[in-house]
């Protein structure tokens, strides 16, 4: 298999600091220059291959919508390589990226927010194909959106309304229907369905796998929702505060979890007849500011194992099985 | 246990508006016991917070109770003039709210939040009133309380904001509350605290919960006995294990379905085809028959009665599904 996507040490921060009055603070007789720096993604590396499911999963705030964004280069990246299909496109320009972006299309979370509400669905379909290829005609976009459209689950007739008209699965749907519109060999899905109804939920799961048979695709999936993600994904990487603490496949992580984060993380989630996952953990405390990262581990205040060193020294990632690692002093 | 907290009968609750009449809440009936905790789930639209929000009579314009009974500890507040309502609110019933960010006001401290219902339902003094407040928030694990009642609540997370409400709502030492969506906003390990403290609080202070939630899973771990309704009809209620392991309406099966388990590996999730039908044009028979799998020809034209499937679970269906065939 080859691989689809790579990515090695990306790094992103962002700089609160607005305007020179807030750069520079004024202490002790002398002027200190002072940046708020949110650190939102701490050098991540992970891999997806060919027709594979990679999810990242973790709470909010740490760093998988801001992982996203920054591959697709929606965001220029600090640091770091993103390599797509062995060429790296983390210096690529604004012009050649938009070939990129033809193979590497987004699904986002809110239905509501993504669809414009004075295009027609069939405009918004047939917007990407003509944008990306300038020989199609707009007899053929459009005999191809409405097939597309029929792909996804929805009626020919319902393709000349507006967005309003549909209900938030049926929007799901036409987003995912433009996302295929240009043919992609990777789809970035960031929560796809976590705005939806359970009932919804699982038709939209059912077609998102369905698709990717057909459509030979690969997936980057961004969930907090670990049913979800147990239930589609081949590998996971868990995210807390902007590093991957663990990553394996899903069955590495469901039932032979390294790291105390993701141990947690499987036994707060509630389950239906008690089936708990892991043994019930202390749990205490909240995620820290991503502004003032904590030294040492990023999880050492709210991990009932920290020692010493925890607190000092940063861990370094470890295999534990062929796909397997995790960043944790326990595992040394 | 067995007495009876809360009567619930025939409450109809529906808005008129413009474009029609909207049944967001259609007859239902169901009681709760002191001590217990109700859960009430369903999705989007099926009148699950209008229920919640029926009990304490918080429904506004264009919305009316058009009738029922609300009998609460022997007496019916459909009866009840708003004056007296307001007595009862926070006091005997409160109620916490599904956005810890909205549900305290942004230009008062904690303390001056929390006092309030402390000033209007009780006769403490100004430091009987402090008092009882660090101790309120002591008790749903804030750390430093004498400090943090100084705190406004753009000072607080939301995991910590909840905390705060769920102090407010313990406050007057209340018989009933009423939880809607109370962890939906927030992440998984912080729900998990925030369940685990109220289950304590409510069990330690022997008061009643009903709580609203979308969430199958949060439901099952939480409640003594569950309803599950879907466009303003309880569909299906009864003892919780009973509901998980032994339902009979296809409705309450399809939602157990659709959802992602741990325990198996199925690539695809039983679906229910279709969506939630328009509230203004409900169909005729059985509210659930244009998505049901097992609708026959009468489902389309006489709208189920509940009927008693075995004791305490009650299923409004034609045909029931008994017998474990399609069982997990």
């Amino acid at each position: 298999m080859s691989k689809t996507l790579q990515i090695r040490n990306l790094v992103q921060e962002f700089n609160l600091s607005n305007g020179i009055l807030e750069k520079y603070k004024f202490r002790n007789g002398r002027i200190h220059k002072e940046e708020k720096i949110a650190h939102a993604v701490n050098g991540i590396s992970f891999e997806i291959e060919q027709g594979e499911v990679f999810s990242l999963v973790g709470e909010s705030g740490c760093g998988k919508t801001t992982t996203a964004r920054t591959i697709i280069k929606l965001i220029e990246p600090k640091q770091g390589e993103i390599i797509f299909k062995g060429q790296d496109i983390s210096s690529f320009s604004k012009k050649e990226m938009d070939s990129v972006r033809r193979e590497i299309q987004m699904i986002f979370q809110d239905p509501y927010a993504s669809l414009d509400p004075r295009y027609k669905i069939i405009k918004i379909v047939m917007e990407p194909m003509l944008f990306h290829n300038k020989n199609m005609t707009k007899n053929d976009a459009e005999k191809k959106a409405l097939e597309l459209l029929e792909i996804v689950g929805l009626r020919p007739e319902l393709a000349y309304r507006y967005p309003h008209q549909f209900s938030g699965g049926q929007r799901q749907r036409i987003g995912i229907a433009r996302a295929l519109a240009v043919r992609p060999e990777l789809i970035i899905a960031d929560e796809p369905v976590s705005a939806l109804d359970v009932s919804i939920q699982a038709q939209i799961l059912n077609l998102l796998g369905d698709l990717k048979d057909e459509f030979k695709l690969s997936y980057l999936f961004i969930a907090h929702d670990l049913s979800v993600v147990k239930h589609i994904s081949d590998n996971i990487g868990v995210m807390y505060l902007g590093k991957i603490v663990e990553k394996g496949s899903t069955k590495d992580i469901f039932e032979n979890p390294k790291h105390p984060y993701t141990k947690l993380l499987l036994s707060s989630i509630p389950t239906i007849n008690e089936e708990h996952l892991s043994e019930p953990m202390e749990i205490t405390g909240e995620v820290p500011s991503s502004i003032n990262l904590p030294k040492g581990c990023y999880f050492n205040g709210r991990c009932p194992y920290a020692m010493e060193i925890c607190k000092e020294i940063s861990p370094k990632e470890i295999q534990i099985g062929l796909k397997h690692f995790a960043s944790c002093h326990l595992l040394y | 246990m067995s007495e009876n907290l809360l009567e619930v009968k025939n409450l109809k609750t529906y808005f008129h508006t413009f474009k029609g009449i909207v049944k967001a809440v259609d007859d239902i009936d169901f009681d709760l016991k002191k001590g217990e905790i109700l859960g009430i789930v369903g999705e989007s639209g099926g009148g699950k917070s209008v229920t919640g929000f029926s009990i304490i009579k918080l429904i506004e314009e264009p919305g009316i109770i058009e009738s029922g009974e609300i009998i609460f500890v022997g007496q019916d507040l459909m009866k009840k003039s708003e004056k007296e309502m307001e007595k009862i609110r926070g006091k005997e019933i409160s109620m916490i709210f599904q956005d810890p960010m909205t549900s305290l006001n942004p230009l008062f401290t904690i303390q001056m939040q929390m006092e309030e219902a402390l000033k209007l339902h009780t006769n403490l003094n100004e430091n009987q009133r402090r008092e009882r407040c660090i101790k309120l928030l002591k008790s749903v694990g804030i750390s430093n309380p004498e400090d943090r009642l100084k705190n406004y609540p753009h000072q607080f997370s939301g995991g910590m904001r909840q905390r705060v409400i769920i102090a407010v709502a313990m406050s007057a030492n209340p018989k009933l509350i009423i939880a809607d969506e109370p962890t939906t906003a927030l992440d998984v390990t912080i729900q998990a605290q925030i369940l685990k403290l109220l289950k304590k609080l409510v069990r330690k202070n022997n008061c009643s919960l009903i709580l609203i939630t979308h969430d199958l899973a949060v439901i099952s771990e939480m409640t003594d006995r569950i309803n599950v309704m879907y466009c303003g009809k309880i569909v299906e209620q009864g003892i919780t294990k009973e509901i998980i392991n032994n339902n009979y309406h296809p409705y309450t099966r399809g939602l157990l379905n659709s959802i992602p388990r741990f325990s198996n590996n199925n690539k695809r999730l039983e679906v229910i085809e279709g969506i939630v039908p328009n509230m203004f044009d409900l169909p005729k028979g059985c509210k659930f028959a244009p998505r049901c799998k097992y609708k026959k020809h009468k489902c389309e034209v006489i709208e189920p009665q509940k009927i008693e499937i075995s004791p305490e679970h009650y299923v409004s269906c034609h045909f029931p599904l008994i017998g474990d065939k399609d069982n997990e």
